[in-house]
């Protein structure tokens, strides 16, 4: 125990490296098609920073279980007391996309259902089952959880997933169920989840042999919020233009406000990355060589696709500017309020953008549109995610119709290439691109 | 007088199998023909071949098998999954895993000691993972199913084809040669697409218990060998693979 | 008498409200006391699509594309308002594109229950929920809800259950696409009414006594999925040589939770009778409850195998399905896993399924 510990805090202070899907998506950036100079701006120095935490992340991870509880949260959990009470969290969404950036989702999958899981269950989910029964995956080895924790917030499907986690792991679950908000949520279902986090601290400080201390909780709280405006404020240098980083980008930037929130390291990163992108705006340095046509993003982004996307949009002088995703991350952060910790986890973790009817999503999404001067969006309709895809038909025409923004819906998936057709989606895009300009 | 006990027929989507039987489960004639849409007229006809080679009577029970079944008249009519597992056990006489690849669809069946069916599999929904997916797609690449063997590069230089749909995977192939890629290697990708699809209907088999291919598509020993890697295991082709339906259904003849 | 019968006899004779209801759970004790009919929206199995279906994907459950294409219809114009039980992600789609986006524009209720096992948040949750509800529809219908009208309305529906238990089993007589027809009549009958029927059936009906398996006889199947659409899916069992004798629909036998003593308190009695509802993934009960429920009820109906029959694209049920069929397996029960739309006709391919299904558990009979 003592030097499972002692190896855990070597390793989460060591570095380490190894190919992540951003690595490949970098040096693609740098390097282009087959010599040509590539049609981008100079990358982004944060991303080394970048690298070097997640691989810090991953690799500590290994030498985790028996040195400190470990919980795998899904990424919508309230997850800032488990963080103060000491956990090593895991993120399966993040852990999948990671395998998806890597091209590595569609075998994954199939080792799920080889198992006897269906084709048309959620990607992410396929994913991660498909590694955790063939026990293989690019980060080396997830370390095994004490305790599963998942949020409704997002979807009901982690419902089912992380059911079928306890079943393969015989590990306690613990569901914070967060009502679907219609318009304004009642009083009833916002104590409903506050009594739902009072029941899962008591259940995260038995697990982790510890009480959880309120200073301690509330400067964690305190520390996430923080990484979450300031991960809003990194998003908002996007307005300039040309914008000095692409939301494809941000696609990768977003994951240590996702895994590693409530920690001086992730506050840190944020400033960091902040700094250069206010630099880069201030100087006129775009993502971009030649950005003509700025676009919105919507729903996840397709991993797989990423590079091909990047280049096929800049090439035409095409940018990704904004995205549903990315922002989603900093909408949530303003509300928490330090003084009324769980109260405000409660609600802030219940009005997240998945959790909210349509109307609520699309003002938002146009609002988005509008702050970044869009004039087109891309759609991504997502077979594997029910919850983001039902309602962008309607969408796409309301920004159509409403806005004047050129919209298209892109069907694919977020993590499983084999069922998809890289060629027709691109074609597609092309086309979608060259209506711009007659 | 005649030894004929029983007739099987198959009657598949892409080819019309027949055989009789004699009171022991030995095949003592056959035929094999590509379908016809006719199906009535083929199957009387094809019949009165096979009686007439066999001078079987019109007292011996017939039994019918494949998507056709229904459409002739028949003594009886039992599935595929029946029928190619009696087949294959009249072979082996031994349990173990049986791989059918056929025109519409891919049957993984598992056979008890005892020879009867424990559980089976099969391909649902699209073409992915059936001969036609295989057809269709190496048509495009202008390779006759029968010599994909002679056109295919070794392993690891095929190209990756990701997409087990047939009309996204022709999409897929469509590009690559496009693109410039190898004919051999596309060849290769598509057939190792293909015996990923199957070894997920597969899933885990047991280590102990032998893999068996009945069907048309084991007639190729390219594609054998590849479903082979897939799944780790060396695979035996039966005899007559594309017979194995119609001599189970003949089997099934008694009762 | 058929749905529209039912809507007009309501609207005449009883002068109340028609709300159209959503699969799957949601406390319908509370709309009888108030006077109002549900009608309950699975599909319908056969629309016209126009554009209105193409609003939702498809790939989405066909539940959801129907529907949206239904309450878009003028058909829809009977009903006075819509509610929503929170049962899984697409419908939670359907229900704000449809108020969000229209053509919906009269009332619409939610109804969010629980997920997760019922500890005291979540008893808490459920009964505020409840009362949440019937204000609201009491508002809606200018009825008041008295503890009177509710606790008849609940023992009601407790006396039907119990009946619609009996005519699932275990008299020992196997389903038929007669009993079926009965028990999906509830959809939009007034319950009344529906209990009288069910009454007249089971009174009418002189019980078969083969509860065994026996030589020759057709495969007993415990059967299990969302709703047994299409219809002909029954036609196709029987074809095969196999007939239902245990019933965990989730439109059907899952919905049946009949309570021997009720608690007075009629919150308490809507508490109890949820809580004695059959496990469904939809509510988050675990896997392994599932799967003992699964078995008990193949054992006491004496079912051979188990046919899972999902609705394409329907996720819930999707990860339930590697286990039950290792587990229930490894019980000697096998399982067949069929998806289908809601209407038209069953395919050959997944007939021919069935059929082989049915001819293994015949083969595995004949052997012992
Ligand atoms: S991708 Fe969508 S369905 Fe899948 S886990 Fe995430 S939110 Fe849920
Ligand atoms: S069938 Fe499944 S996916 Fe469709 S509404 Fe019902 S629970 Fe949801």
């Amino acid at each position: 125990m003592m030097l499972r510990r002692m190896q855990y805090e070597f390793m989460k202070n060591a570095g380490g490296t190894f190919l992540t899907g951003l690595q490949r998506y970098q040096a693609f950036k740098k390097r282009g098609k087959r010599g040509a100079r590539p049609p981008f701006g100079p990358p982004l120095e944060s991303v080394e920073r970048l690298k070097e935490i997640m691989t810090r992340y991953y690799f500590t991870g290994r030498y985790a279980d028996g040195a400190v509880p470990v919980a795998w949260v899904t990424s919508g959990f309230p997850s800032e007391a488990l963080v103060a009470l000491g956990y090593h969290l895991v993120y399966p969404e993040n852990h999948a996309a990671l395998c998806g950036a890597r091209r590595k989702g569609g075998k994954m999958c199939g080792a799920a259902e080889e198992f006897g899981y269906p084709r048309d269950i959620c990607s992410y989910v396929r994913t991660d089952l498909g590694s955790l029964l063939s026990k293989k995956t690019p980060v080396g080895r997830l370390p095994k959880p004490d305790l599963l924790c998942c949020c409704t917030n997002i979807c009901q499907t982690v419902l089912y997933w992380y059911r079928a986690l306890a079943k393969h792991l015989d590990v306690p679950l613990v569901i914070i169920d967060t009502p679907f908000i219609y318009g304004e949520a009642p009083t009833h279902h916002l104590e409903y989840v506050r009594g739902q986090l009072d029941q899962f601290i008591e259940v995260a400080e038995r697990i982790g042999g510890k009480k959880l201390s309120p200073e301690h909780f509330v400067d964690t709280v305190k520390k996430a919020q923080r990484a979450s405006s300031l991960w809003g404020e990194c998003l908002a240098t996007g307005k300039a233009k040309p914008s000095p980083w692409s939301a494809i980008d941000s696609f990768f930037h977003i994951a240590p406000v996702v895994t590693i929130r409530g920690s001086d390291e992730c506050v840190d990163y944020y400033q960091m990355l902040l700094n250069e992108l206010t630099e880069r705006a201030r100087k006129g340095v775009g993502a971009i060589d030649n950005e003509r046509h700025r676009l919105l993003w919507d729903n996840l982004p397709i991993w797989f696709l990423v590079r091909d996307l990047a280049l096929a949009t800049a090439e035409r002088g095409f940018q990704f500017v904004c995205a549903t995703y990315s922002n989603a991350w900093a909408e949530a952060g303003s509300q928490i309020d330090p003084s009324t910790p769980l109260d405000s986890t409660a609600r802030t973790y219940t009005s997240v953008y998945l959790n909210r009817d349509l109307d609520n999503r699309t003002r938002s999404l146009i609002q988005l549109a509008r702050d970044f001067d869009a004039d087109g969006a891309v759609l991504h309709s997502d077979r594997s995610c029910k919850p983001y895809s039902v309602g962008q038909v309607d969408v796409r025409n309301r920004l159509m119709e409403e806005e004047g923004i050129r919209a298209m819906l892109l069907e694919a998936d977020h993590n499983d290439e084999r069922s998809f057709s890289k060629e027709q989606a691109l074609t597609r895009l092309q086309a979608f691109m060259e209506a711009f300009d007659e | 007088m005649s030894n004929a006990a029983s007739i099987g027929i198959d009657i598949g989507s892409t080819s019309w199998k027949g055989c009789v039987v004699d009171s022991k489960g030995r095949v003592m004639a056959s035929r094999i023909q590509e379908s016809d849409p006719r199906i009535k007229e083929q199957t009387a006809r094809l019949l009165a071949e096979l009686m007439a080679d066999t001078g079987a009577s019109s007292q011996v029970p017939v039994i019918a098998t494949g998507y056709g079944r229904k459409q002739v008249e028949a003594t009886r009519q039992v599935t595929e999954i029946t029928c190619h597992t009696k087949g294959c056990f009249h072979q082996t006489g031994k349990p173990g895993v049986l791989i059918d690849i056929g025109g519409q669809d891919t049957k993984v069946i598992h056979i008890g000691p005892k020879g009867s069916v424990l559980d089976f599999q099969m391909n649902d929904k699209c073409a992915a993972g059936t001969g036609r997916f295989l057809e269709v797609i190496l048509q495009r690449l202008r390779i006759p199913l029968d010599q994909v063997g002679q056109h295919i590069s070794s392993k690891g230089e095929g190209v990756k084809v990701s997409s087990t749909c047939t009309v996204f995977a022709e999409s897929e192939v469509v590009s690559l040669v496009a693109q410039g890629a190898r004919v051999e290697a596309i060849a290769r990708g598509v057939l190792e697409a293909l015996a990923a699809r199957v070894s997920s209907l597969a899933g885990k088999v047991p280590e102990q218990l032998p893999l068996f291919m009945s069907g048309g598509v084991a007639l190729n020993p390219a594609m054998v060998a590849i479903l082979a890697e897939a799944l780790g295991r060396p695979i035996t082709v039966l005899d007559n693979p594309q017979l194995v339906g119609a001599h189970g259904a003949a089997l099934s003849g008694g009762g | 008498m058929t749905r529209n019968e039912a809507i007009s006899t309501h609207r005449n004779q009883r002068h109340g409200k028609v709300l159209a209801c959503f699969p799957m759970q949601y406390p319908r004790e509370l709309l009888t006391a108030l006077n109002i009919l549900a009608v309950e929206v699975w599909g319908p199995p056969d629309v016209t699509p126009t554009h209105e279906m193409a609003r939702i994907q498809a790939y989405v459950c066909p539940i959801v594309r129907h529907s949206m294409e239904f309450l878009a219809s003028k058909e829809a114009s009977q009903l006075d308002g819509i509610l929503f039980p929170h049962t899984c992600d697409s419908l939670q789609g359907l229900a704000t594109v449809l108020t969000d986006f229209g053509p919906w524009d009269k009332p619409v209720f939610h109804f969010t229950h629980p997920k997760g096992p019922l500890d005291s948040p979540r008893r808490t949750f459920l009964r505020k929920e409840f009362q949440h509800l019937a204000t609201q529809l009491e508002e809606w219908t200018g009825e008041t809800l008295t503890l009177e009208k509710l606790r008849d309305a609940i023992a009601l529906h407790n006396h039907l259950d119990s009946l619609r238990g009996t005519l699932l089993e275990p008299t020992g007589q196997t389903l038929g696409p007669l009993q079926y027809e009965l028990l999906r009549r509830g959809e939009f009958q007034w319950p009344q009414t529906w209990l009288e029927e069910i009454q007249e059936a089971l009174a009418g009906v002189s019980v078969d006594v083969s509860k065994e398996a026996k030589e020759g006889g057709p495969a007993r199947l415990l059967v299990s999925g969302i709703v047994p659409e299409p219809q002909g899916i029954f036609e196709a069992l029987r074809q095969a040589g196999a007939i239902p004798v245990a019933d965990d629909y989730a439109a059907i036998g899952r919905r049946i939770c009949h309570v021997e003593n009720l608690p007075d308190d009629p919150f308490d009695a809507l508490m109890a009778r949820y809580e004695a509802l059959p496990p469904c993934p939809t509510r988050g009960a675990s896997v392994d409850r599932r799967i003992g429920w699964l078995l008990e009820r193949a054992r006491s109906a004496k079912a051979e195998a188990v046919l899972l029959h999902n609705i394409t694209f329907c996720e819930p049920e999707m990860f339930d399905l590697p286990h039950i069929r290792r587990e229930l397996a490894a019980q000697g029960l096998p399982v067949l896993y069929m998806e289908t739309e809601l209407g038209g006709e069953l395919s050959g391919q997944l007939a021919t399924r069935l059929e082989a299904f049915v001819e293994m558990v015949l083969d595995a009979r004949r052997k012992g």
